[in-house]
C-alpha cells in the first residue's frame, strides 16, 4: 500500500508540470495582457509606457523564458507577485480568500450529506411512494432553478420583507466592535443564505446518487438473505443495504476535495462574498497571470490529492477492491 | 499627475515595493483607514483638509458586484448611497415608502455612447452612407428603450449645458426616408429580394461589434439593428470580451463599426480621439478619422488658455464632426444618485452631488452610527 501511495504522488509530479504548461499556454493565448486594464483606451499610455511595464513584469521575455521562470520560482514553492496595481503576493491573495470559501463549502456539503442521504434511503426503501415522488420533484427543483434568482427571491424574503437576515457580504458593519460570541453570531447571520442556497442547489445530485445504489443493493442477494433470516427491516436497511449503498460516496468525497477551494462566480458575485470564484474570476479578466497560475496549480494539485484518497479510501472500504 | 508624499516614498528604492500601494496616503478629505479586499475600504475625515474637517466622520465603500442585490441593501440600511439603473429610478423606486427614505437626484452624466465607423472600410468611407445610417438611427427610440427616457440625444462630443458644448449643429432626426434617399445618392439603389440593398452585386451587410456584459450596448445595437433594416441595411451584432475586443478588433482595425463610449472630461481637449496622428496601433482615434481642419482646429484648442478663442475652435470642430459623421453621436445618459435621506446639505449642481460632500451632514436626531473615537 505505502508503494503504491509512494509512487502515485511521484506520479503527481509530471502531471502537474504538464497541467501548468498547458493552463500557462492557454492563459497567453487569450488576447491582451495583464497591462491591458491600466492601458486600453487610455490616451496617457504611450507606447514607451507600455514597453516600460512589459518589461517591469517580464513580458517581454519569450515565452519559454517566462515559464521556466515561473517553473523555478514554483519549484521553491513561491508563487510570485500578482499583477494587479496592488502587487501582494499571490499566496497572500489566495489565504486571505480560503477561509470563507472553505467554511461555505464544508457546511453545504455537511448539509447536502445530512439531508440528500436519508432522502435518498428513504425513497429507494419506499420507491414509488409519495414521498418518494415529492422529495423527487422537490430536488430536481433545487437542481434547476437559476441560483441568482432564488437567492434574490430569498433576499427579498428573508432580509427586506422580515428583516431576520443580512443580505450579502460575510460580516456587519460594526463587526468589529461586537464581542467574540458577538462577531461568530454575526458570522454564522451571514453564513446562513449562502449556505442553505449552495446546499438545496446540490441535493439532487447526491439523493438520486444514494438512491439508484440503494436500489441496486436491495436487489441483491445478500439482502434477501439478510430478510431471510428474520432480521428486522431497520437491521437489513441500514446495516446490509445502506453500508454497502454508500460505498462510492467516497469516490465523490474524493473528487469534491477540490471543490471545497472553488468557489462559484455567481454565487459570490450575489452575495457580495469575497471569495476563490471572485478572485479567480477578477484574475482571468484583468489577465493577473501569477495569479491564475497559482489558483489552477492549487486547484490541480488537490484534484490529483483528491482522486489519490478517494482511490486508498476506497480500497481501505472495500476488500474486494484491496485484494483485486 | 498624482502627488506623492516624498517624505513616505524616500525609504524605499523602487517605490512599486512600498506598502503605500495598499495603504495610500493623499491631500485629500478623507484618510485611508483600512481596506478588506472585495469586501470594503474605509476613511475617516481629515481634520487637515483644506475646506475643513468634512462632518461625516467616517465614510465605508461596500464592494457589491451585482446591482440588484445592491439595490436591496440599500432598502434594508447596508447601503445609503448608490448609483440607479433606469430600470430601478423609473420602476422600483417610485413608491411611497421609497420617497419617504430616500432622495434621488438626476444630472447629466459625463459620457456618450455612439456608433463609430471605420473609415478605410469601402462602404463607410463615403460620407452619404455615414449621414444616411445617422438619419436612420431613432436616438428617441433608443433612450426610451436602453435609459427609459433618462437621457438625451447626443450632438456631438462634448456634454449638454458645458462651454465647450455647440448646441447649433447639423442635426439628424430620425427620417427613414431622407436616409433611403442619401443612401440612393451613395449609389444604393438596387434592393434585393430581402429588402436589403445592393451595390455592384453586394449586399450592404455589416457587423457591429461591442464588448460584451454592457446591456445597456447590447440594448442599443439591437434598436439599431431594426432601425437600420428599415432602409435596406442588414446589421450583424457580435459581443466580444472586453480584452479581446480591444485587442484582437479594435487594436487591429478588423472591425466594420463598433457601439463603445467615451468619458467626457473637464477639458474639451479631444487630442488623442481625433488627431490624424493618432490612428496608430493602440491609439484612440481608432476609426481612423483625419481631416487638416479639425487637426488644426485641436491644437488651436490646446495651445491657448483664451477660453474664447478655445470656445472657439472646439465649436467649429463639433461642426465639422456633426457634417462628416465619423461617429454616429448617440446619447448623453442620466446620472442616476439615490442618498438616503437622513442626508442633509445635498446642493444638485451640473457637476453632480458629490463635488460639495464635506458639507454634507446628518441632523444629530437622525444619526443612525457613531465612530468610536
Amino acid at each position: 500500500m505505502l508503494r503504491y501511495i509512494s509512487r502515485r504522488l511521484l506520479l503527481t509530479i509530471p502531471l502537474l508540470v504538464g497541467i501548468s504548461l498547458v493552463s500557462f499556454l492557454m492563459m497567453h493565448m487569450a488576447p491582451g495582457g495583464p497591462i491591458g486594464a491600466g492601458t486600453d483606451l487610455n490616451p496617457k499610455a504611450t507606447a514607451e509606457s507600455r514597453a516600460r511595464l512589459k518589461a517591469y513584469y517580464g513580458l517581454d521575455r519569450p515565452l519559454h523564458v517566462q515559464y521556466g521562470r515561473w517553473l523555478g520560482r514554483m519549484a521553491t514553492l513561491d508563487f510570485g507577485d500578482s499583477f494587479s496595481p496592488d502587487g501582494r503576493p499571490v499566496v497572500e491573495k489566495i489565504r486571505e480568500r480560503i477561509p470563507i470559501t472553505l467554511t461555505i463549502n464544508v457546511l453545504s456539503m455537511g448539509l447536502i450529506f445530512l439531508v440528500a442521504i436519508p432522502v435518498g434511503v428513504y425513497s429507494a426503501v419506499r420507491k414509488g411512494s409519495l414521498f418518494d415522488r415529492i422529495s423527487t420533484v422537490a430536488v430536481f427543483t433545487g437542481f434547476a432553478i437559476p441560483t441568482f434568482w432564488l437567492a434574490l427571491l430569498m433576499m427579498i424574503l428573508f432580509g427586506v420583507k422580515l428583516g431576520w437576515l443580512p443580505i450579502s457580504g460575510i460580516s456587519s458593519l460594526d463587526h468589529e466592535s461586537l464581542g467574540t460570541l458577538g462577531k461568530i453570531a454575526d458570522r454564522g447571520r451571514h453564513l446562513v443564505l449562502p449556505v442553505l442556497l449552495a446546499g438545496f442547489g446540490g441535493l439532487a445530485g447526491m439523493s438520486r446518487y444514494t438512491r439508484s445504489n440503494m436500489l441496486e443493493v436491495i436487489r441483491q442477494d445478500y439482502v434477501a438473505t439478510a430478510r431471510a433470516k428474520g432480521l428486522p427491516e431497520r437491521t437489513v436497511v441500514f446495516r446490509h443495504a445502506m453500508r454497502n449503498a454508500l460505498l462510492p460516496v467516497i469516490t465523490i468525497l474524493g473528487l469534491s476535495v477540490p471543490d471545497l477551494l472553488g468557489g462559484s462566480v455567481i454565487f459570490e458575485t450575489i452575495f457580495a462574498i469575497p471569495g476563490m470564484g471572485q478572485l479567480f474570476y477578477q484574475g482571468v479578466m484583468s489577465r493577473d497571470y501569477p495569479l491564475i497560475m497559482g489558483i489552477l496549480t492549487i486547484g490541480a494539485f488537490l484534484t490529483l490529492l483528491g482522486n489519490l484518497l478517494a482511490d486508498v479510501g476506497y480500497a481501505l472500504a472495500d476488500p474486494r477492491i484491496r485484494q483485486g | 499627475m498624482h502627488v506623492l508624499p516624498k517624505h513616505l516614498l524616500e525609504q524605499y528604492s523602487d517605490i512599486s515595493k512600498s506598502p503605500l500601494n495598499k495603504k495610500p496616503v493623499g491631500t485629500g478629505p478623507y484618510r485611508f483607514i483600512e481596506w478588506k479586499t472585495g469586501e470594503k475600504v474605509v476613511f475617516d475625515a481629515s481634520p487637515d483638509y483644506f475646506e475643513g474637517k468634512p462632518y461625516i466622520a467616517r465614510v465605508i465603500t461596500r464592494v457589491i458586484p451585482d446591482q440588484a442585490t445592491m439595490f436591496l441593501e440599500l432598502k434594508t440600511g447596508g447601503v445609503d448611497i448608490m448609483t440607479l439603473t433606469p430600470p430601478q429610478y423609473v420602476r422600483q423606486t417610485e413608491t411611497a415608502d421609497f420617497r419617504k427614505s430616500f432622495n434621488k437626484y438626476k444630472y447629466t452624466a459625463s459620457g456618450y455612447t455612439y456608433l463609430g465607423f471605420r473609415l478605410s472600410h469601402p462602404w463607410f468611407r463615403e460620407k452619404r452612407v455615414r449621414q444616411a445610417i445617422a438619419h436612420a438611427a431613432d436616438k428617441k427610440a433608443l433612450i426610451d428603450g436602453v435609459l427609459l427616457g433618462l437621457g438625451q440625444e447626443a450632438t456631438g462630443p462634448y456634454k449638454p449645458g458645458t462651454w465647450a458644448h455647440n448646441p447649433n449643429v447639423r442635426k439628424y432626426p430620425h427620417d427613414p426616408e431622407r436616409a433611403r434617399a442619401l443612401l440612393a445618392e451613395a449609389g444604393w439603389k438596387e434592393k434585393g429580394k430581402d429588402g436589403i440593398l445592393k451595390k455592384d452585386g453586394q449586399r450592404f451587410e455589416f457587423t457591429v461589434l461591442t464588448n460584451a456584459g454592457n446591456e445597456a450596448r447590447a440594448k442599443t445595437a439591437a434598436i439599431l439593428q431594426q432601425n437600420l433594416a428599415e432602409v435596406g441595411i442588414a446589421m450583424k451584432i457580435r459581443t466580444v470580451e472586453w480584452a479581446a475586443f480591444i485587442n484582437e478588433f479594435i487594436d487591429k482595425r478588423k472591425f466594420d463599426a463598433v457601439i463603445l463610449g467615451w468619458n467626457i472630461t473637464p477639458d474639451p481637449d479631444q487630442f488623442d480621439i481625433w488627431h490624424s496622428s493618432k490612428t496608430g496601433p493602440k491609439e484612440l482615434n481608432h476609426v481612423g478619422f483625419a481631416n487638416t481642419d479639425v487637426d488644426r482646429l485641436l491644437d488651436e484648442g490646446r495651445g491657448t488658455f483664451d477660453l474664447e478663442k478655445r470656445k472657439k475652435a472646439y465649436f467649429r470642430i463639433q461642426e465639422i464632426l456633426a457634417e462628416e459623421q465619423p461617429y454616429v453621436f448617440l446619447f448623453v445618459p442620466e446620472a442616476l444618485p439615490v442618498v438616503h435621506h437622513r442626508f442633509r446639505g445635498i446642493v444638485p449642481a451640473p457637476a453632480g452631488i458629490t463635488y460639495n460632500f464635506v458639507k454634507w451632514y446628518v441632523p444629530e436626531a437622525l444619526r443612525k452610527h457613531q465612530v468610536q473615537p
